[in-house]
This record gives structure tokens, sequence and C-alpha cells, in this order.
């Protein structure tokens, strides 16, 4: 095995009860979990620190470990084993795997790039998409240290206690957790997302803030978004990754399949490689998929069992309902310069940890009344005012309560555009599949089929309508209709928000959903799924502060049946 | 009877309607561009009279059961009656009153309250002249 290597030393970490070990690209090589291979090179060694390649590094630590690796570290075929193996070091991966770690459980972390993003890396996200017009799948998640958030803007919002109810003009809604279950996690996900505790209640927040109410507007109520610094999960959570002794994440080591055993019934092993030919296998008592919701479908869907079956494919429910958040830009609403339009006018307020963003949306009732999709907006402002539609313009001014502003010459422009984002609803149709293009690894690539349906449709056409009457009712503003009532060809003018939901959605019936209640994938003993791919309905809210709830709740469920498992 | 109902009574209604549809439509249309004090304001009303009356058939397009003058002027009359105040108030009443019932109606696009439209159509009427 070492033949190629004669002159390399081996050491034995565990001997050595180092502090700290850093050996991404180096030299150094991990013969055996445990076992350091060095080159005939200079290399720091002592019984406190271990250091090599060309940056040498320190971190806190607080155990003995070899932590932060690339697959380059490791001999060729090498087996890595642990309690719970996690594909995928974005945020649910890296929240994953430090609770676990901190509760005792020995994680293997496999992240498919490295420190940086690698266009040779991001490619492997390349595939399809039809349904709709959708930017390229490469572009959308980031395979490096920290995933996705490495591109996160930090939006912030919760999910609605009517997200997981069954809500019966929504078909397959309904979570098989009740809300408060969500809302125990809460807490502790927003120190993850490094939130803050300020709150979600707008009145609540003007009262502390003294900003200005939501105006008194019919039917409508403010939603509250706040923003993370973003937390960099890569970036964040590096440290501790590196220096915790029961981690160990393995860097350029993509995922390529989950072995099944023979029955089926559990995973065997995960076997990963990287693009220059090196695999290696890791064998645990659990696997978790966290790669974000197209791969996590991808890869069940290429993990096929000695039957021919996919992992959790029973019921050809592997990749379907996928979401995204849609959105839509409903022109023009003019606002009048009425100071009670404070809180529209001016959406976005403050800064750092108490930046927070207003939106709006229609009353529960309204929304169940209508029979249509939860939902946000705002008003973004134009910079110029659009040509050939003053109309409104003109009978905002004369409504105003300014009235000696009526026959000012000049002023700001007053049309903004209503920026509605829409909950997907679940559409079986809408769905993950592999396409016959194959990746660098030969693997079949992902194709997105999106797939949208009334329930869309008519929420937008009623929230434009619900705010034009709102506005009109208040003297705050006149709407210009933007969609009729087909809506037709709104599809083709829609923009994304690029937020990956459903494809292993969550069901206690496996023939209704892939994952059980507790994420673990229906018909395997051994197999579990975290992020928003679990996430049987979509929300209007932004997907990441939530899936790190959700994933710590799994960790409890992990770290529960491990030490159970140890005793 | 308040004085503010007695104004819009039978005997000067008509001519008082042409006054609110003036300041209604110099309102909704004002011109933009400077223009020396005292001659701008009846420049505009002339000029903005004109939009709106654009705005009024484009509405009697629409709706052309409504190009009756004595008719939209008992119905105009009849919503600032329910309403309270000066002019200008039971216009803005009225036009509230409107979109709370979801008495509206789309013009160019615009949801426009019901009274809004009818004071666009009387400018209309009375400058072109076809009806009344």
């Amino acid at each position: 095995m070492h033949g190629a290597r004669p002159s390399a030393s081996r050491i034995e970490l565990r001997a050595l009860r180092v502090r700290v070990a850093r050996f991404t690209r180096s030299d150094a090589r991990l013969a055996e979990p445990h076992v350091l291979e060095l080159p005939d090179r200079p290399a720091i060694c002592t019984a406190e620190s271990i250091a090599v390649g060309t940056s040498p590094h320190e971190a806190g630590a607080k155990g003995d470990g070899l932590l932060l690796l690339d697959i380059a570290d490791l001999e060729p075929g090498a087996e890595v084993r642990a309690s719970v193996c996690i594909v995928g070091a974005g945020a649910a991966g890296i929240t994953l795997a430090r609770t676990l770690a901190s509760r005792g459980v020995e994680v293997a972390l496999l992240e498919s790039g490295g420190l940086d993003p690698e266009p040779e890396i991001q490619a492997l996200h390349g595939g399809e998409a039809s349904g709709a017009a959708y930017p390229p799948l490469h572009a959308m998640r980031l395979r490096y240290l920290g995933g996705t958030t490495n591109h996160w803007e930090g939006q912030s919002a919760l999910l609605d206690p009517e997200d997981f109810a069954l809500r019966a003009w929504v078909p397959d809604s309904g979570w098989p957790i009740p809300y408060r279950e969500y809302l125990r996690y809460l807490d502790e996900a927003r120190a993850v997302c490094e939130l803050g505790s300020g709150s979600f209640d707008y009145s609540e927040v003007a009262r502390q803030r003294t900003l200005a109410p939501f105006p008194p507007l019919a039917g409508l109520e403010p939603v509250v978004l706040r923003f993370s610094p973003p937390t960099r999960f890569g970036r964040r959570y590096r440290a501790e990754l590196e220096s915790h002794a029961r981690i160990r994440c393995v860097l350029h080591a993509t995922c390529l399949r989950l072995a099944a055993s023979e029955n089926g019934g559990s995973v065997v092993r995960a076997d990963a490689g990287s693009l220059d030919g090196r695999r290696i296998r890791v064998v645990a008592d659990r696997y978790v998929l966290a790669a974000g919701a197209i791969e996590n479908a991808r890869l069940l869907l290429l993990s096929t069992r000695p039957s021919g079956v996919a992992l959790g494919n029973d019921h050809g429910l592997v990749g379907r309902y996928f979401m995204e958040h849609p959105y839509v830009e409903l022109r023009y609403t003019v606002l009048s310069d009425d100071r009670t339009n404070a809180y529209f006018v001016e959406p976005s307020v403050g800064d750092g940890a108490d930046r927070l963003r207003r939106d709006a949306r229609l009353v529960p009732d309204a929304r169940a009344s209508m029979r249509i999709l939860n939902h946000s907006f705002y008003f973004a402002r134009l910079r110029q005012m659009p040509p050939n539609v003053t109309l409104g313009d003109r009978l905002v001014r004369l409504w105003d309560k300014a009235r000696d502003k009526l026959f000012r010459d000049e002023g700001p422009p007053n049309h903004f555009v209503l920026r509605l984002r829409l909950e997907h609803a679940p559409h079986a149709d809408s769905r993950v599949v592999l396409a016959d293009d194959e990746d660098a690894f030969g693997l079949r690539r992902a194709r997105v089929e999106f797939r949208f349906g009334e329930l869309e449709r008519r929420t937008i056409v009623a929230v434009q309508e619900r705010v034009a009457l709102a506005l009109g009712e208040a003297g705050l503003g006149r709407v210009r209709l933007d969609v009729d009532e087909d809506a037709r060809g709104w599809i083709e003018r829609i923009g994304w928000q690029w937020h990956h939901m459903g494809g292993t959605r969550m069901h206690e019936d496996p023939r209704r959903g892939v994952v059980d209640a507790n994420a673990r994938v229906h018909g395997t003993s051994n197999l579990y799924v975290a992020g928003s791919s679990i996430f049987p309905t979509s929300g209007h809210a932004n997907p990441t502060l939530s899936l790190v709830a959700l994933t710590l709740r799994l960790a409890d469920r992990l770290g529960t049946e491990a030490r159970g498992a140890t005793a | 009877m308040t004085r503010n109902e007695k104004i819009i009574d039978r005997p000067t209604r008509r001519g008082l309607l042409a006054a609110i549809a003036a300041t209604a439509a110099a309102a909704l249309f004002p011109k933009r561009a400077p223009a020396t004090p005292r001659t701008s304001v009846l420049r505009r009303i002339a000029r903005v009279g004109a939009e709106a009356s654009e705005v009024g058939a484009r509405y009697l397009r629409a709706e052309p059961t409504e190009a009756d003058l004595a008719a939209l002027e008992a119905k105009l009359v009849e919503r600032l009656r329910a309403a309270r105040g000066a002019i200008p108030t039971r216009l803005d009443e009225a036009t509230r009153a409107d979109f709370r019932r979801g008495d509206v109606v789309v013009v160019d696009g615009w949801v426009v309250s019901r009274t809004e439209a009818r004071v666009c159509a009387v400018a209309h009427l009375l400058e072109s002249g076809e009806s009344g």
C-alpha cells in the first residue's frame, strides 16, 4: 500500500493527542483513520499540535483528532468509519454534524467541493429544467464548504401554522408534525443562523423601534423578514469542524451513491470520489443526505437497490413535489404621499442585526375564503416614471390628504411594482428526474420539471385585486391590473427565489411521502434526509432558517438513536 | 338639511356638478411643467379637462348605458349625499365606500372607483355635448 511512498513516516495520532490538525491539500495523508502518513519533507510535529502544508494553521482545538481532510489526504480506497455519515456540508449538513458531535456522536461529513468554489466541481450541479424558464442549475447551488449559504442573502422568515395544516383547497398539503414541533427548535436555529432575538411580530417591532404602524388596510396583514449577517456556514463553523474530535470532514469527496444491503432495507456504505479518480467509502450506522433538494433526490435515484428500485422510491415518489418560490412583478401601484404609507414606501429599515423588510399579505381568513396559496409581497419603487400609465398617479393625488401638493410640478415617481412571492403548491408532477446527460463521474444529471396550476394563478389574481380594493378604500393608492382574470402567460414572466424544496417530501404514509415524520426514508432502517427537500409544502418563507430548525430536530432523533446503540 | 346638502340640490346641481368635475379633473390631471401662477391654473384646467374627458370617454365606451348626463348626475348626487362634509371630503368618502363595496371599474388597466369614473364621464359629456 505504501510502496509508492517509501520514505513516508507514519504517526499514530491518538498516541500524540494532537490538538490541531489541518491537512487540507497538503502532502499529509491518512493511511488509516487515526494514522497520519507524512511524506519525507519538513513538517511540524509536537505533542501539542501538528501542522503541515503551506499554511500551517492552529485553531482553538479541544481534543485530539484529524478533522478537516481532503480526499487526497486519504489512502485510495480508504474506508472511513463513523456513527453517522452526512452527505453535504451546507447549512443542514454542518448543523447536523456540529450538533451530533456535541452529543458525543462520531460523524463523517462528506463535502463535494473544497474550501473555495471550483468550476469543475460546480459543474457537477449542471442539469436541465423544463416547464418554465429557469436559470442554470449549476449556478444555483454551491459545492464547497458551507454549500449554498456561500451566496445566501440571509433573508429569513417563519413558516406559518397554515403551512403545516391540511388545507382542503390545497391537495397534498399538511405536514406530519405539528407546528409547535417546528417552533420548539426555532430559537436554537436562530442562534445557528445568527439572527438575533428580534421579533417577527410587526406590532411588537414597531413599538420597540418606533416605526410606522402597518397601514389600516382591510384584509391585509404585515409580514416581517429578518436578516442573518448572512452566516456563511463554512467560514463561520470551519474552526469547529477542524477542531472537533468527533467530526471528520472530508473535502472533495463527492458522494456517488449509497450502497444498499441485500434486502434493500438499509444502507451499508456511501461511495465517494474526487474528479481525479480517488475513491473512498464511508461505513456508518446511519446515513443522512443533506446535499440540497435536487441533489438529495438525484442521489436517491442513483442509488438503486439489488431489486433495481432506487432507495426510497418504492412508490415512485422520489423527486416529486419539487417546489420553488416563484415571484411575479405586477406593474403598477401608485402610493400616496401620506405618511401612513411609510411601511410600504420604505420596506427595508435598519441594518446589521436590526435590518428587516416589511412585507404584507392577505390575512389567513381571506386566504382560506378565497382558496389561495400563502404568499407575501412588497412594493419596489420605480426609479423612473413609467410612460403612459399616469392615471393612477392623478387619482392618488386627487385624494391625497396633502391637497396643497396637488398642483406641485415635480416630485419623485410614486409608481411601484408589487413584487409578489408565491407559495408553490405541491404538484406531484413538479419533479426532479434523472436526465440522459452524464456528469464528470459518468452519473446521470438532474432534470427539473416544473409544474404550476390553478392555485398559483388564482393567488396572483386575488392578491392583485384585493390590494387594489384595500389601497383604494384606505385612500392610500391605486393599482393597475397587470394580469387579467385568466392570468395567462404569468409563467413566462416568472422570477425565482432560488429556493429548492420538496423532492423527498415528508409523510407518514409511504405511498404519499419519501421520508417519515422523523425524516427517515421509508423502507430503510438507517437512511435519513435533512434539508428543505423534506418540506411537504413550501409556504412563502425563505427556507434556510426552517431547514436548520428541522435539522436540529433530526439531530435530537439521531443523537438519541446513536447513544442508544452505543449503550 | 345641511348647507352642503343644499348646494348639490336641484336648482344648482348641474352647475355645481360641472364645477366638481372640473375641480376633480384639475386635480386628477395637473400639468407638471412650470408655468406662471395666474394663467397656469386656467390653462391646466383647460388641458386636463381634455384628459379627464378621455378617461370618461373610455369609461363610457366600456359602460355605454352610463352615457346619460342626467342619470349620471342623479347617481353622483346620491353618492355624495350619503357622505358628509365639504365636497372634496364627500368625493373622498364616496370613493372609499366604492372600494369597500367593490364597486369599481377598470379604466386603462387601473382599478378606479365608480364615483371617480363617473366624475370623468361627466367631464366628457359636458365637453363633448354628447348628452344632456
